[in-house]
């Protein structure tokens, strides 16, 4: 067999391994970590202690930036966990979660503590990445209308009592006389 | 010879009622300039509908039942219990309004929790609160604090003896001023000074943790507001958790052990007496107790490996215990850790906190400090009578802003409020195991709920029976009114059924 004819195709086969094993050592996460919920990491805390994990949620209330890190809060609909993360990370989130707001949806792939050595013990999630899955928006909130009425009905009614308490008030010292 | 109340003792009661009730009312106005200030129209509706609401039925009941009789204790009982349970349905409208709550049972829940500074709540979807509801929701623990009653005296009584019953109804007993609407009025200068104060440390604090300036003092004042009245409420799901700040922690736990104390020793302390801190039967009896539990369940968090180093154990342990001692149920852990994460002995340590909660004529709950020391007291003099001559006469004395000798009555006064505080978590335990839950956060829940700590171990929620959640609005009524008000009240129902 002649090698130096196949030198090249075995140069290129080598080379891909080589790749593929250096992509997969640069993201380990996107290849070990399941995705798991807010229930599931609070009451197996003991099993997925220092495990890469996946978690899924809404960002809300503030980003809280404390120098090269900075902390989010996640909530998945059952319960928010907070998650620390380089500051890079955190900017592409457009949208936190408030009254106005849904915040946006964000995936996060970390390290996940029981009680973290770092931060006093607390349940946290150390974020490697962080992607978002969808973007938040505005929530709406209409006026009800039968509220309104509700609402112009009863200060109508409080008008006509107070009214009522006044007037009595002013004939009580004339009935006293 | 059982009477049967006469039309005059209702319109008396209604009277009065109603005045709280118009004071409910005008608190409202706050949450509805907070929504309108951030042009939030649909809570704004919420609260002109609870306004209307409130005075409406407090003008109604006032004009319905004019009188110029003033109160006797048995009036002053009946309306401060009577007045309480009409201000949770009344102040829960705009709670169910808001659309936060499955039902309006869930939303007298939380009112009720939040007057009697307890701090369970059912709401649903918190983190996506409007300012103005949060606004309500702090602002109503922050008077339940004072004491409803306490706000209504301030600005809606003239100088009454009346007054003076329906303020020992509440479960407070302690006259600063010789009036009880100037010390209603010191109770509030108290209260408003620390919270300009403790509310500029935790906007700052919050700046710090990295928080917008318009939320940082929102936050601020609210999470004083829960703090301070031992409440234990906070804008966010996570409670304390969601700042992950040592510094919030730390000036928060300052914040509830000084807002646990007896408005008659800050009284004490802003004349110049110092040395009444050291000298106090309740603080002597806080620190001590706050150390054997603290130790507990330190110990207990040793044995189960909870956290990985000293320095993490004692920040969640201590913050846990005296949160839970002052009864205000901050948490820096989720309610599933004290279950999954701590072990037994460490809950139990807990649990002995709760019950014992802080100090009498303060915003805390619980057994109280002061009838924990009078009845350690009561033990240490009957174990010297014992080793005594016969005809030896042992007095043993208290200290509680003055000297006081330990009687007899002292002693039967605290024990009857102690067994009575017994009764209600073993009740709200039962009724848990009955529902099916197991014993640990049956008792966990039903202490915190007696006691208006708050503390959860997951317990509580909106999916829990109906049954449970009244009879934990029940306990949170009766432990925050210290049970004699509540026993009034059910006499005189029971008088009008069976009386002559």
């Amino acid at each position: 067999m002649n090698v130096s004819r196949h030198k090249p195709i075995l140069f290129l086969i080598t080379a891909l391994i080589a790749l593929s094993i250096i992509t997969l050592s640069s993201c380990p996460a996107q290849a070990t970590a399941r995705l798991l919920s807010s229930d599931t990491l609070l009451r197996q805390s003991k099993q997925w202690d220092r495990q890469l994990v996946r978690f899924r949620g809404e960002v809300i209330g503030d980003i809280m930036l404390r120098g090269t890190h900075c902390w989010i809060n996640v909530n998945d609909g059952s319960q928010a966990l907070g998650v620390y993360c380089p500051t890079e990370l955190v900017k592409s989130i457009r949208y936190v979660g408030d009254y106005r707001y849904s915040g946006d949806m964000v995936e996060i792939i970390g390290t996940f503590h029981r009680a973290c050595p770092q931060h006093g013990g607390e349940l946290d999630i150390h974020a490697e990445a962080l992607k978002i899955i969808r973007p938040g928006a505005r929530r709406p909130h209409p006026v009800m209308i039968s509220k309104l009425y509700l609402a112009m009905s009863l200060f109508s009614c409080t008008l006509l009592i107070m009214g009522l308490y006044v007037y009595r008030k002013r004939l009580k010292p004339r009935r006293n006389k | 010879m059982l009477l049967r109340p006469h039309k005059n003792d209702y319109k008396i009661i209604g009277y009065y009622t109603g005045k709280i009730i118009i004071g409910v009312g005008l608190v409202m106005v706050v949450p509805l300039l907070t929504s309108l200030l951030f042009a939030e129209w649909g809570p704004a509706l919420d609260f002109v509908i609870g306004i209307c609401a409130c005075f409406i039925t407090g003008l109604g009941l006032i004009m319905l039942c004019e009188t110029d009789r003033d109160l006797l204790w048995m009036h002053g009982m009946v309306t401060a219990a009577f007045s309480w349970v009409l201000a949770t349905l009344l102040g829960a409208i705009p709670h169910y309004l808001s659309g936060h709550f499955l039902s309006y049972l869930d939303a007298c829940f939380d009112i009720m929790s939040g007057y009697t500074t307890t701090g369970l709540v059912l709401i649903q979807d918190l983190d996506h609160v409007s300012h103005g509801l949060n606004m309500w929701r702090h602002l109503l623990t922050y008077l339940g604090g004072q004491g409803m009653i306490v706000v209504a005296i301030t600005f809606l009584f003239k100088g009454t003896a009346g007054a003076y019953r329906l303020y020992v109804g509440e479960g407070k007993d302690e006259r600063l001023m010789p009036n009880v609407i100037q010390t209603a009025r010191a109770i509030w200068m108290i209260s408003l000074t620390y919270l300009a104060v403790g509310g500029a440390m935790l906007f700052v604090a919050n700046m710090l943790a990295g928080m917008s300036p318009i939320r940082s003092l929102l936050h601020g004042l609210w999470i004083f507001m829960g703090s301070w009245s031992t409440g234990g409420f906070a804008p966010q799901t996570q409670n304390l958790l969601y700042y992950h700040s040592p510094l919030v922690e730390f000036i928060t736990i300052i914040i509830f052990v000084i807002g646990s104390y007896n408005f008659a020793l800050h009284y004490s302390i802003w004349q110049g007496n110092y040395h009444e801190v050291r000298r106090n039967i309740e603080t002597v009896s806080f620190s001590t107790t706050v150390t054997i539990t603290c130790i507990l369940s330190f110990l207990g968090l040793m044995q189960a490996f909870a956290y990985p180093n000293v320095f993490a154990l004692l920040r969640r342990c201590l913050y846990q215990i005296v949160s839970a001692h002052t009864t205000t149920g901050n948490m820096t852990v989720y309610a599933v850790q004290f279950v999954n994460h701590w072990n037994l002995l460490a809950a139990i340590g807990i649990m002995i906190a709760m019950s014992i909660g802080g100090s009498a004529c303060s915003t805390a709950g619980g057994i109280k400090g002061l009838r924990v020391g009078i009845l350690f007291k009561a033990l240490i003099n009957d174990i010297h009578r014992i080793f005594s001559p016969d005809s030896a006469i042992i007095i043993h004395k208290f200290h509680h802003i003055r000297d006081v000798v330990l009687e007899d009555r002292h002693v039967r006064a605290a024990s009857l409020i102690t067994i009575s505080y017994m009764g209600i978590y073993l009740l709200g335990a039962v009724v848990g195991l009955f529902y099916g839950y197991p014993l640990l956060p049956s008792l966990f829940d039903s202490i915190s709920a007696g006691s208006n700590s708050g503390l959860s171990c997951g317990l509580t929620c909106a999916a829990m029976p109906s049954v449970m959640k009244m009879v934990y609005i029940f306990m949170m009524w009766a432990g925050r009114l210290e049970f004699m008000s509540i026993f009034a009240l059910l006499g005189f129902i029971w008088a009008q059924a069976k009386g002559r």
